[in-house]
């Protein structure tokens, strides 16, 4: 009992230290300067029939101070696979481009093959007893986009350290470089010769575009399918014409505002608003939509699509970590709303069931839920007046997603732990919408997605 | 500066009651389970999923972004 009562007296100890030294009690960890903190995992990401991802991702911290550390996270990627394109399935076999078909009543994907590899450092440093900051800034590189950006974070206790008040603001810069070299003309036809290769007679980064070989009179494709040009070949089946790799850019603005409040012992709460401003080239430069027939509803071509090149995007975030008497459970929800037309609701819960001796299993489970974008479309009707955008992405429509999942949990020497997790995710949309015509009631119009993710971790401190 | 309001005045005033926890309670508070966010690298790979797949993001603070696969 006496031991007891000194074991709690020494945790209360050292808690009331922490509260003293620390931000918040809830990363009141025990750092001491020369830690080296090693996160890191191996996932992977695979939908049925679709997209693979393996990846390695890491998070490696040195402590430098009391209350200072700075953090070097890098993640590499490799994607395979096929995504859909916009097209919807219909009864008939549709051809996107040369030795590109895809059968009748299957959903046409376009297959790639693409490596991402990003990395961002973070610099936390107090600047008093109750302030802390952190500055940060990152990178991210596919063969087809680029970006950078940098952000930076204020955190100041108030009422004794029961109450936490932040701010951040991130900025990144983007650039999205489609891998045909081309950025296709939003809501074009697909199939009909621009003719417009003379304006891409000064390149400032020419790049060559092979052709069928012996073909003398041909067309310049993009990856989606787009003859964006012609001319003639000069010899061993080399296009004469030279065509900078085009690209746009993309910038994203993001700020939030939050309160953490310490409810009770056992309780904590935190409360966040965010907002973020997109602007650039938003558009997906590898979707096209399919025009039907307004009677038949066949398919009778395809366009690219088009979104708008702003976006205003807000969240309001509750999240509520409670300790059970042994174990303890994360609760948050976010609304999310934007000026696409975009209302989302997400409520996620982690139950931390505790095993002892440090073991600990953790069940876990998400459900999400989107409006459509105002311009989302799963198909046009050909012949009548195109609107200002179109999308037919999955990802803008409206969809209901659910995720479950479990953690396992083991610990690894003193301070570091061993884990693997697999989840579940799956999508569904709306199969068969109201509006669709003839042909197209016999097709399932959305692309619903099923995925299992794998992930192996290891943290340890050195 | 409606939803601003919603986001942080009514919740201080809503908690700016509640009891205090004194620094000798906060022993549980303090573990690593508790943070808000106790394992931010599965945190950070779930919510790149999530924004690859879908077209809401964000909510926690700052990250995410800087893919194209959205």
């Amino acid at each position: 009992m006496q031991l007891d009562e000194r074991s709690s007296l020494r945790s209360a100890l050292a808690a009331a230290s922490c509260g003293l030294l620390g931000i918040s009690p809830a990363l009141a960890s025990a750092d001491t300067p020369d830690n080296f903190q090693v996160d890191s995992a191996l996932l992977y990401y695979a939908e049925k029939d679709r997209v693979k991802v393996a990846e390695f991702s890491g998070i490696f911290t040195q402590t430098l101070g009391e209350d200072e550390t700075i953090s070097l996270s890098p993640t590499i990627d490799s994607i395979t696979g096929a995504s859909p394109t916009g097209a919807t399935s219909t009864d008939k076999t549709q051809t996107f481009g040369t030795n590109d078909t895809t059968p009748a009543n299957t959903l046409p994907v376009k297959h790639f093959i693409d490596h991402r590899f990003a990395a961002s450092v973070s610099w936390q440093r107090p600047i008093d007893r109750l302030t802390k900051t952190v500055l940060g800034a990152e990178g991210s590189a596919e063969h087809d986009y680029t970006s950078l950006g940098i952000n930076a974070s204020i955190a100041r206790d108030f009422d004794n350290r029961l109450t936490t008040l932040g701010a951040g603001a991130s900025a990144d810069f983007d650039t999205v470089l489609p891998a045909s070299g081309i950025v296709p003309q939003g809501l074009a036809p697909l199939g009909v010769s621009t003719n417009t290769v003379t304006a891409f007679s000064t390149p400032a980064e020419p790049v060559f575009k092979q052709v069928n070989n012996g073909v003398v009179a041909h067309t310049v494709t993009s990856a989606s399918g787009t003859i964006i040009g012609g001319g003639s070949t000069s010899s061993g089946g080399l296009d004469s014409i030279y065509i900078p790799h085009q690209s746009r850019g993309k910038e994203v603005i993001d700020g939030h505002i939050g309160l953490t409040r310490v409810i009770n012992r056992r309780t904590l709460m935190q409360f966040n608003y965010g907002l973020g401003i997109s602007t650039g080239y938003l558009t997906d430069p590898y979707k096209i939509i399919s025009m039907i027939d307004g009677t038949s509803g066949e398919t009778v071509g395809y366009i690219t699509e088009q979104r708008p090149q702003n976006r205003l995007r807000q969240t309001l975030y509750w999240e509520t970590v409670v300790h059970l008497p042994e174990d303890v459970i994360h609760l948050s929800y976010r609304y999310f709303w934007d000026d696409w037309g975009i209302r989302s609701h997400t409520v996620d819960v982690h139950y931390d069931f505790e095993l002892g001796h440090g073991f600990y299993i953790e069940p876990q489970a998400r459900y999400y839920t989107q409006t459509a974008a105002d311009f989302y479309h799963h198909s046009l009707i050909d012949g009548a007046s195109l609107p200002d955008y179109a999308s037919a992405d999955y990802r803008l429509a409206q969809m209901t997603s659910y995720t479950y999942g479990v953690k396992l949990a083991m610990p690894l020497g003193q301070d570091g732990e061993l884990s693997a997790r697999a989840s579940y995710m799956k999508q569904t949309g709306i199969s068969h919408p109201a509006d669709a015509i003839g042909v197209q009631t016999t097709q399932d119009l959305y692309p619903g997605l099923r995925a299992m993710i794998f992930q192996i971790g290891i943290s340890f401190k050195l | 500066m409606r939803a601003l309001f919603i986001s942080v005045m009514i919740p201080m005033l809503m908690l700016s009651g509640c009891s205090t926890v004194k620094p000798w309670d906060r022993d549980l508070l303090a573990q690593k389970k508790m943070q808000l966010v106790p394992a931010p690298l599965d945190n950070a790979l779930d919510e790149h999923i999530f924004f690859s797949k879908e077209a809401a993001s964000g909510g926690q603070g700052l990250g995410g972004g800087g893919c194209g696969c959205n």
